[in-house]
């Protein structure tokens, strides 16, 4: 819980949101494809929760009506413990999105970074995306485009791939 | 089998567990990646024998002797893409030929739209090698890989099929 942002674990109470979002227009910025169950939804999440990943429901806590709906949903994939990196993802509902996506990104950071002790996290953005802003103030260096390594909307897009360093984000330890 | 002048490429067997448990150990697996040396061959035929669906490991031989392997990683069926990473035992081979057997498998064989390999930023004739290939540099992965004590840069190096 930071900064009146919550990440919890995916209960079944949640899972309509959680499907609303994932099978939004939001799975356009997502390395996700959209367009799950609700049958398949649960198989989905215990898939995505495992030694390598986490997969987290994000809520606002400050607001009661915010209180019992999910506003976002973000994960950690791809965790190498030996170089201790991985890969990240968030996505907030637009309504909420200028509001909450910073302390989300925050909350998510803090995690990866002082709970799991990971060292460098990547993100890799779609076109479009209305995240370059943020993740630059938080501290996020650009790595380069990969050309063409996405296949969505019937095309091949590129993506940028975003990362941040422990130090940078907490500073000297 | 796939066959390019004097060498060739054939699925990775039990058989030749032996080569790259001594690689593995050897720690030559540092050149393309540090995660699998320092692993005793039952471990490492645990880990070959149950190697998930998106990777594909192959060996390489030349004029019948084996030379290296490669592998397929991070196989995406979806996008079409794939990692590669070639390890040659003996430094004086040219990487030409493997990395031409393997664009020739990705995007022939495989039908793949994008392959990527991860080079040590600092490993200038590898480097070399890909880009004589037609791979291109695309992402500057700083201080990914934690190597004998110090945390390497990667440059990720991809080619397109321009024919899909």
């Amino acid at each position: 819980m930071t900064n009146g942002i919550e990440l919890v674990q995916v209960e079944p109470s949640d899972m309509v949101s959680v499907q609303r979002l994932i099978n939004s227009e939001f799975y356009k910025y997502l390395p996700l494809d959209g367009i799950v169950s609700l049958s398949d939804i649960d198989n989905w999440l215990s898939r995505l929760n495992s030694k390598e990943s986490y997969f987290f429901g994000i809520k606002a806590e400050k607001d009661s009506s915010y209180k019992k709906f999910i506003i976002g949903i973000c994960s950690v994939g791809g965790i190498d413990w030996l170089n201790r990196t991985a890969d990240i993802m968030l996505v907030v509902d637009r309504a909420h999105s200028s509001l909450w996506s910073r302390p989300a990104f925050n909350a998510l950071l803090q995690f990866c970074f002082k709970t799991l002790n990971l060292r460098k996290l990547s993100i890799e953005l779609f076109p479009g995306s209305d995240q370059v802003a943020l993740l630059e103030s938080l501290g996020f260096v650009a790595e380069g485009v990969r050309n063409g390594a996405r296949y969505k909307g019937g095309r091949f897009v590129d993506t940028t791939v975003c990362s941040i360093l422990s130090q940078d984000y907490l500073g000297p330890q | 089998m796939i066959n390019l002048d004097d060498f060739s490429m054939v699925c990775f067997e039990l058989r030749d567990l032996a080569h790259i448990t001594k690689w593995a150990n050897l720690n030559l697996f540092k050149s393309i990646n540090a995660n699998r040396h320092k692993l005793p061959s039952r471990v490492m035929e645990a880990v070959l024998t149950s190697l998930p669906e998106t990777s594909k490991l192959f060996i390489i031989y030349k004029n019948d002797s084996v030379q290296g392997f490669c592998e397929f990683y991070e196989f995406d069926i979806k996008n079409k893409s794939s990692g590669v990473k070639i390890h040659l035992e003996d430094k004086s081979i040219s990487m030409l030929k493997p990395i031409q057997m393997v664009k020739s498998v990705g995007f022939g064989r495989f039908g793949l739209h994008r392959l990527y390999a991860e080079v040590f930023f600092d490993d200038s004739s590898r480097l070399a090698s890909f880009k004589q290939m037609g791979f291109l540099p695309e992402v500057h992965r700083r201080a990914h890989v934690f190597v004998d004590g110090t945390f390497k840069t990667v440059s990720e190096l991809a080619a397109r099929n321009l024919n899909d």
